[in-house]
């Protein structure tokens, strides 16, 4: 009896351990295939086309134009809060009201996913922007100023809600 | 902003100081808890297993219900069986032979109604006899025709006297036979066959059939057994360690692995089972396949908005060291309300679509609110 229990713990001990494994690689899979989905979202959709207008005005390429706010430490969200006026008429916008409520759980990542998740940013940079990517990676402080600006627009876009949605 | 927030269309969020998270808890550093048994689970329990007794006990009274009723109905059955006695009247057959009765129904009439009269005279009498001496009555009537009935009498008396007497002689000359059966004895020895057979049977097996306490029970329950106990040391071996309780020792050891093991076992079971449906989530799947193509219906308009807000906010911050704003951007101005900067690689064209609305704008026109719509020349 007491050697029939124990050999049936041990096939359920085996078993979890199998599973857990499972599930860690499985979580670990969804993760990645998550962060790109929402970085490609938040890159493509949010944060290239911001750089190129600014860069439109400014008269300089996107490189040029990423190198400058690179070197002075300018991150987007500090320029767009140097407007607050067209960042609240922005904000309130339809088209982007709906794309802040799709992407919402680009709102919800913590500041450590986005630094653990630079890789898969910069990845997901590489394959819409290269240029872009290369500029980042290669200029000094390039990293840390493209986390920065993340958090930002992320706050910028998240941070106070602009579509009401109501949680339990 | 005061005037955005009265726009909003849904209630205020109340007291509610978080938010929720709409994403796998993996990706935010969350995670999953495993709820564990709680003393509420205990009661839960505790009250299915007395329902269960419950349960039991009146299927067990149901039981018992039933098979008295069968043995009433076997009883009913029992007394329905006639008597021997019962028997004995309805067969009241006079004992006459067919000879013999011929014999009467030749005689004279006259001697055929004394021989009649004697023998209901003597079956009043002493019926045993009256069958065993109308022959020798029927033999003196032809034998001795016109006799009175007085005649009749004192010779069927003198036969039955001598019958009688023969009787009495041949049982003195034969073994003693067993005395004669009492007619209810057959319906006791039934009876008796019944109680052992089925009335003991259903009693000792109802009784077997409700729970009784184990010796172990009985040992807690009672205080002086428990007292007695504790003293040889059942309950975990006697500190002088002797011999005779190594055993039990090692017995309540075993039923304790036991236990302990079984508990082990359905833990992790219950474990495996939730570990199985983590291993089938997809809501991450979920999330994914609809923040996609969601992303995709607004793609457009929302690089156009932000492309736009980039121009707006460039507008007013000049990074040091970049050249002054292109004479090629212009400002639009339309009637949908629309307003902001649009740059071109080279001269603007003369005519230019809203961003908003994509109405045609005249460049360098004068806005007048009828159509086409006009533009200025910006910066």
């Amino acid at each position: 009896m007491v050697e029939s229990l124990r050999k049936q713990i041990e096939e359920l001990e085996a078993d979890i351990a199998e599973l857990e494994e499972k599930i860690r690689t499985k979580k670990a899979e969804k993760a990645t295939a998550s962060a790109q989905v929402q970085a490609r979202i938040f890159l493509e959709r949010i944060f290239a086309p911001y750089m190129d207008g600014l860069c439109d005005v400014w008269g300089l390429s996107p490189e040029e134009g990423l190198r400058v706010l690179i070197k002075e430490n300018a991150s987007l969200d500090r320029i767009a809060n140097d407007n607050r006026e067209a960042l609240t008429e922005f904000l309130n916008q339809p088209e982007v009201r709906v794309i802040a409520a799709v992407a919402r759980p680009l709102g919800e990542v913590s500041d450590e996913w986005i630094k653990e998740k630079t890789g898969v940013l910069l990845e997901v940079m590489w394959k819409i922007r290269p240029e872009l990517a290369n500029v980042i990676i290669t200029t000094p402080g390039g990293q840390r100023w493209f986390h920065d600006s993340l958090t930002g627009l992320r706050n910028i876009l998240f941070g106070k809600p602009q579509i009401n949605i109501e949680k339990p | 902003m005061m005037s955005s927030k009265s726009d909003k269309v849904v209630p205020p969020k109340g007291k509610k100081t978080h938010t929720e998270m709409l994403i796998d808890p993996a990706l935010s550093g969350g995670y999953r808890r495993v709820r564990s048994r709680s003393a509420l689970d205990d009661e839960f329990d505790a009250e299915d297993e007395m329902q269960a007794r419950e349960l039991r006990d009146l299927r067990m009274e149901e039981i018992l219900t039933k098979r008295k009723a069968r043995i009433a109905k076997l009883k009913r059955e029992i007394e329905e069986v006639p008597t021997e006695s019962e028997t004995r009247e309805e067969a009241k057959i006079p004992g006459i032979s067919i000879t013999v009765a011929r014999q009467i129904a030749a005689l004279p009439e006259e001697e055929r109604n004394r021989v009649l009269e004697t023998y209901v005279l003597m079956q009043a009498a002493e019926a045993k006899n009256a069958n065993a001496v109308l022959p020798a009555i029927v033999g003196f009537a032809r034998a001795n025709p016109g006799s009175s009935p007085n005649q009749f009498i004192d010779y069927a008396k003198a036969m039955s006297d001598q019958f009688r007497t023969g009787v009495e002689v041949a049982q003195k000359m034969t073994p003693t036979q067993a005395p004669p059966q009492d007619p209810w004895k057959p319906v006791e020895i039934v009876m008796d066959m019944v109680k052992h057979s089925v009335t003991e049977p259903l009693e000792k097996m109802s009784q077997s059939m409700v729970p009784q306490p184990s010796a172990f029970e009985q040992i807690l329950m009672n205080d002086s057994l428990f007292q007695r106990a504790k003293e040889l040391g059942i309950f975990g071996g006697r500190r002088d360690g002797g011999a005779g309780t190594s055993d039990m020792d090692l017995k309540i050891e075993q039923l304790r692995t036991e236990r302990d093991l079984e508990l082990k076992k359905i833990d992790l079971e219950w474990k495996k089972s939730m570990l199985e449906r983590d291993a089938q989530d997809k809501r991450t799947d979920a999330v994914l396949t609809a923040l996609a193509p969601l992303s995709a219906v607004f793609a457009g308009p929302v690089d156009q908005r932000m492309r736009q807000f980039g121009q707006q906010q460039a507008a007013s911050h000049v990074p040091p060291g970049t050249m002054p704003p292109p004479s090629n951007t212009i400002m639009i101005r339309c009637s949908c309300g629309y307003e902001g900067p649009m740059t071109f690689p080279g001269p603007p064209p003369d005519i230019i679509k809203c961003p908003r609305c994509n109405q045609d704008l005249v460049v360098g026109g004068v806005p007048s609110g009828g159509e086409p719509q006009e533009t200025d020349r910006g910066t």
